[in-house]
């Protein structure tokens, strides 16, 4: 208790809190929005990464992100959790890029959360177990899930936000993210079952 | 399968997934704690749920590089893309739109000289700053103000309604204004890459 009193005395910027820094940056303070840029910039890039984008255009997006964060800094209550909000903001960027470049079909739109080609709980245990180890397949898999259900999986198991976080970045009911995540790592899954059994086919012939 | 006679019935896979998210009621969460000691297909599937969550969270996805929050800093300070308190955008639509309240007001008070006058008004204040600053600096135009205000302190006084109207027109103008110039601003500063 004391050391962390200290802390809080000597007062490092990588030792206040998100709000605290949030009310600064709102302030103007730039030197303590980087702090935030600092703790959720791996955040971002993983939203980012999600909605698939490549390197370089993740690498611009995410500063886009923060910069468009930084504009709309006025309209945050820092009394809510930052991590939601700017995971929000990067999600809402991405929709908007790709929606203004019609390179690739808008990310908004899932597939029927109700018909997609999704049998639950399909994936045989055994199979799936064999290939938890194999972290390039993982990813591999995990790049061919739909990227609205990939996002929600980034956000809960890579980088750890709790349900009612990612209700808020998603802006969802919390009874649709369990749903979609369910639903993401059933998807999971199965790719995973679907790419092993393709490698063993190539490498079999 | 013969460890099927175990688990009769199996759970259903949301629930066991759920479970492995601690995200059931404490009395479905020690049913299906009852049921996994007993269930090896339940436990199979259980323990894939667990092993997924872990080995997703050691993924090496991208990340950043070391000097990205540095130039999100500079770039914010070098392009000047500080933040406007939203207040200024209202107090500046407010002050714009005085005039035009008080245009409407006297429009509906009275259509002659006073009306004309500060239709000039707005019109040279859509126009631009150095209109407005040629027409104010004419003493006609501080003579026609001047009517409008009388014409309009004389309906107010002859109807409060009249008053509650005008007020609410000139909120209602103001409001729309301030979104606009909001709007515009944001797209001003704010280039789509």
């Amino acid at each position: 208790m004391e050391a962390v009193l200290m802390r809080i005395a000597v007062g490092r910027s990588s030792d206040r809190s998100d709000q605290e820094l949030a009310e600064r940056a709102i302030s103007g303070d730039t030197r303590a929005y980087e702090q935030l840029v600092v703790r959720y910039q791996r955040l971002v890039y993983r939203i980012l990464w999600s909605r698939g984008g490549d390197p370089q255009e993740i690498e611009d997006m995410a500063q886009e992100t923060f910069m468009r964060a930084w504009e709309r800094l006025g309209t945050f209550d820092p009394a809510q959790p930052f991590k939601a909000w700017i995971a929000r903001v990067a999600g809402n960027l991405a929709i908007d890029h790709y929606r203004a470049r019609s390179r690739r079909p808008v990310l908004v739109e899932l597939p029927d959360e109700e018909t997609a080609p999704l049998r639950a709980g399909d994936a045989d245990p055994a199979l799936v177990a064999q290939k938890l180890d194999d972290q390039r397949g993982l990813l591999e898999a995990l790049r061919q899930v739909p990227p609205l259900y990939r996002e929600a999986l980034v956000l809960r198991f890579v980088e750890d936000l709790p349900y009612d976080e990612i209700a808020t970045a998603l802006g969802l009911p919390l009874g649709s993210v369990k749903t979609r995540i369910f639903r993401g790592r059933e998807m999971l899954k199965q790719r995973l079952i679907a790419a092993g059994r393709e490698t063993a086919t190539e490498s079999g012939v | 399968m013969d460890t099927q006679q175990h688990c009769t019935p199996c759970a259903e896979p949301e629930t066991i997934f759920l479970y492995s998210e601690g995200l059931l009621e404490p009395t479905e969460t020690r049913e299906m704690a009852a049921h996994l000691a007993s269930c090896p297909d339940c436990r199979e599937r259980y323990l894939v749920e667990v092993g997924l969550s872990v080995s997703l969270r050691t993924l090496p996805l991208p990340t950043p590089a070391a000097a990205f929050a540095a130039r999100v800093g500079e770039r914010i300070r070098r392009d000047g893309r500080s933040r406007t308190p939203r207040w200024w955008w209202l107090a500046a639509a407010m002050l714009a739109l005085a005039p035009a309240g008080l245009w409407l007001a006297t429009g509906g008070a009275s259509a002659t000289g006073a009306g004309v006058a500060l239709l000039d008004f707005v019109v040279a204040l859509v126009r631009t700053p150095l209109a407005l600053a040629s027409w104010l600096s004419s003493p006609q135009a501080w003579a026609d103000l001047g009517a409008a205000a009388e014409a309009l302190l004389g309906a107010i006084v002859a109807s409060p309604a009249y008053l509650a109207t005008c007020i609410a027109a000139a909120v209602m103008v103001a409001a729309a204004t301030n979104t606009l110039l909001y709007v515009a601003a944001r797209r001003a500063l704010i280039p789509h890459r």
